[in-house]
């Protein structure tokens, strides 16, 4: 019953988004195209990766050739599977870290646009001056407390982007509370939590889209940069941030391929949500001023 | 019997700007099985008299006295969860505007269903099926409970507000005007749906600025005029024997076929809420003012059985 649900549901999302010719489909497409391809990435690494990623394989520094084709690091690993078990790390931080951060920031934005009053205040506070601090510092200052892992690292990108999924739900809750059909499910006697999960939150569903594709190419970078610093993996682990880092010092003895396939992928993935979340919002809108 | 003890209620909201005294002192009873009609202009706190009673009035709106008794309860001091499990139960509301007051994302069924789970603790199955009753009870098919709102019109919507509101069979059903989206002739058959729910036993509140909508059906209608209840009496009393000026200027607005070719019209606005004027709020506009007029509020006085009117030119003595 549930599954045919869900799965009616979907397809009735790529109806809708994916074929249709609405102008600027295109980015959805591409978008969507880049990310799944990160994804069957990270899920096949097993199978698709050419040599085990953390053992040396072959002499260090070989350039890209058809047996190595993005080359070899100075230790001797290889790059391309580095990447691909690389892929594994950054979707694994992203998806906890926005996980967290929406498993926090909804409810509390929910409930304090609900509520009102002095809790409202209170919390609006506490998150307009998490805001205020710039985001890769405070993410670098807690990942500094807890220590480097992968798991550390999503705690500190999800504390990050709280303040972000409140501000937005906590908005829209105040504009959908005064709205008619809240004030009729009041007046038929339902009671607060039925009308915040029945009334509000299914009527959220679109803000938390866009703000999810947006928030998660920023942890994308942010991710990116921690490790780049030391703050996420530890030695062996493949990760893009981290391989970024150790081939930067080699890159002026003209060895490009140990920083260019890394920050390729960065940057890839991190506009294939891009595009996702503007094509998203694009139609969102579209949808909402027709 | 009094179902609907309205006495002394003042609804005030408290803006950056000024107090508006939406509702001031306003007093009205609801007879078992009765419909009464609440007619005025925009703004005149009909509305706002409406939602006091179901305790939605929206911030920054409060009720400052008084006191709203139903069935030998206070509604106003009643705990808040005892309140709501009285509503939907035992009074009921429909809204203006039924293109929003129905949930945009929720099937017609599911939203009918809410009610019955929310007050008789059925599964949503059983909910469902008497979700089906219901909208056959309203005039639509049973297979409307698959349906979302945008796929109605608007006449099939409101029949759905009016079947939320009647699930449970209130004894109070409050219609803050339920037609005036609506064209004529759903207007009419709307009209009928509730008057089907009156000959059964329910009491009508109904919010107007028709004042021919509310003679067609009524068995009172009261008169309200920036926040005051101007004049209170059966239909009769009231249209064929209007005493305050303001229900005098009110009927001689509204065109006659045997009536004057012109028709007459009441000068100048309503008044502005913070700033009421002294005395009697209709002095500034009132074609027979005299001296009590702007200088204190005129009582509500009974001059015939069950025709009440606030006026001084029925003061007997004066002021």
């Amino acid at each position: 019953m549930i599954p045919k649900k869900l799965m009616n549901m979907l397809w009735s999302v790529i109806k809708t988004y994916l074929l249709t010719r609405a102008p600027g489909v295109w980015m959805l497409r591409v978008g969507v195209g880049i990310v799944l391809f990160f994804v069957f990435m990270a899920l096949l690494a097993p199978w698709i990766s050419p040599y085990d990623p953390t053992k040396r394989v072959a002499d260090p520094f070989l350039p890209p050739s058809r047996e190595y084709p993005m080359g070899t690091n100075r230790i001797g690993q290889d790059v391309l599977s580095r990447i691909i078990w690389g892929s594994r790390i950054v979707l694994y931080v992203v998806f906890l870290a926005t996980a967290l951060s929406m498993a926090i920031g909804i409810p509390l934005g929910l409930i304090s646009g609900y509520y009102g009053g002095k809790l409202d205040r209170v919390l609006s506070m506490v998150m307009d001056s998490m805001y205020a601090f710039p985001a890769l510092i405070l993410a670098i200052a807690i990942a500094a407390v807890l220590g480097p892992s992968p798991s550390n690292t999503a705690i500190a990108i999800a504390f990050v982007y709280v303040p972000t999924y409140f501000r937005m739900i906590r908005g829209q809750t105040l504009s959908i509370k005064s709205s008619l059909y809240v004030d009729a499910a009041r007046a038929l006697g339902a009671s607060d939590n039925t009308i915040m999960s029945k009334y509000i939150l299914p009527n959220l569903a679109h803000t938390v889209l866009v703000v999810f594709t947006l928030s998660v190419t920023d942890a994308i970078l942010t991710e990116a940069g921690l490790s780049y610093l030391g703050l996420s993996v530890t030695v062996p682990t493949p990760d893009w941030g981290y391989d970024l880092r150790a081939g930067q010092p080699f890159l002026l003895d003209g060895k490009w391929w140990l920083v260019f396939f890394p920050g390729l992928m960065v940057m890839l993935l991190a506009m294939g949500f891009a595009l996702i979340g503007e094509a998203l919002s694009e139609r969102i809108s579209l949808a909402q001023t027709r | 019997m009094v179902l609907l003890e309205i006495s002394n209620i003042k609804i005030y909201y408290y803006t950056l700007t000024g107090i508006v005294k939406a509702v001031d002192n306003v007093s009205l009873t609801i007879n078992e099985n009765e419909w009464i009609s609440i007619v005025g202009e925009s703004g005149c706190g009909k509305s706002t008299l409406a939602y006091g009673v179901i305790r939605l009035i929206p911030p920054p709106g409060k009720v400052v006295s008084g006191k709203i008794i139903f069935q030998g309860k206070d509604l106003l001091s009643m705990d808040r969860e005892e309140f709501r499990k009285m509503l939907g139960k035992d009074i009921g509301m429909v809204f203006q505007d039924p293109m929003t007051s129905l949930d945009p994302l929720r099937k017609v069924g599911e939203q009918l269903a809410e009610v019955f789970m929310t007050h008789l603790k059925v599964d949503q199955k059983e909910a469902l099926k008497y979700a089906g009753d219901l909208l056959e009870k309203v005039g639509l098919t049973r297979d409307r409970v698959n349906y979302y709102p945008h796929q109605l019109s608007g006449g099939q919507r409101q029949r759905v507000s009016i079947a939320i509101a009647m699930a449970l069979r209130p004894k109070l059903l409050i219609a803050d005007e339920p037609t005036t989206a609506l064209d004529v002739i759903v207007q009419d058959t709307i009209m009928d749906l509730i008057e089907s729910f009156k000959k059964e036993g329910t009491s009508i509140l109904f919010i107007t600025h028709d004042l021919a909508l509310a003679a067609e059906r009524s068995d009172r209608i009261a008169v309200m005029y920036a926040g005051k209840l101007v004049e209170l009496g059966s239909v009769d009393q009231i249209i064929d024997n209007p005493r305050h000026p303001y229900t005098i200027g009110l009927l001689q607005s509204v065109p006659d076929l045997w009536g004057p070719r012109r028709i007459e019209s009441i000068s100048g606005y309503p008044p502005d809420l913070r700033t009421p004027p002294s005395g009697c709020r209709f002095h500034p506009r009132c074609k027979e003012k005299f001296e009590p007029c702007s200088k204190e509020e005129p009582p509500l006085i009974e001059i015939e059985p069950g025709h009440y009117v606030s006026c001084w030119l029925y003061v007997k003595g004066g002021a």
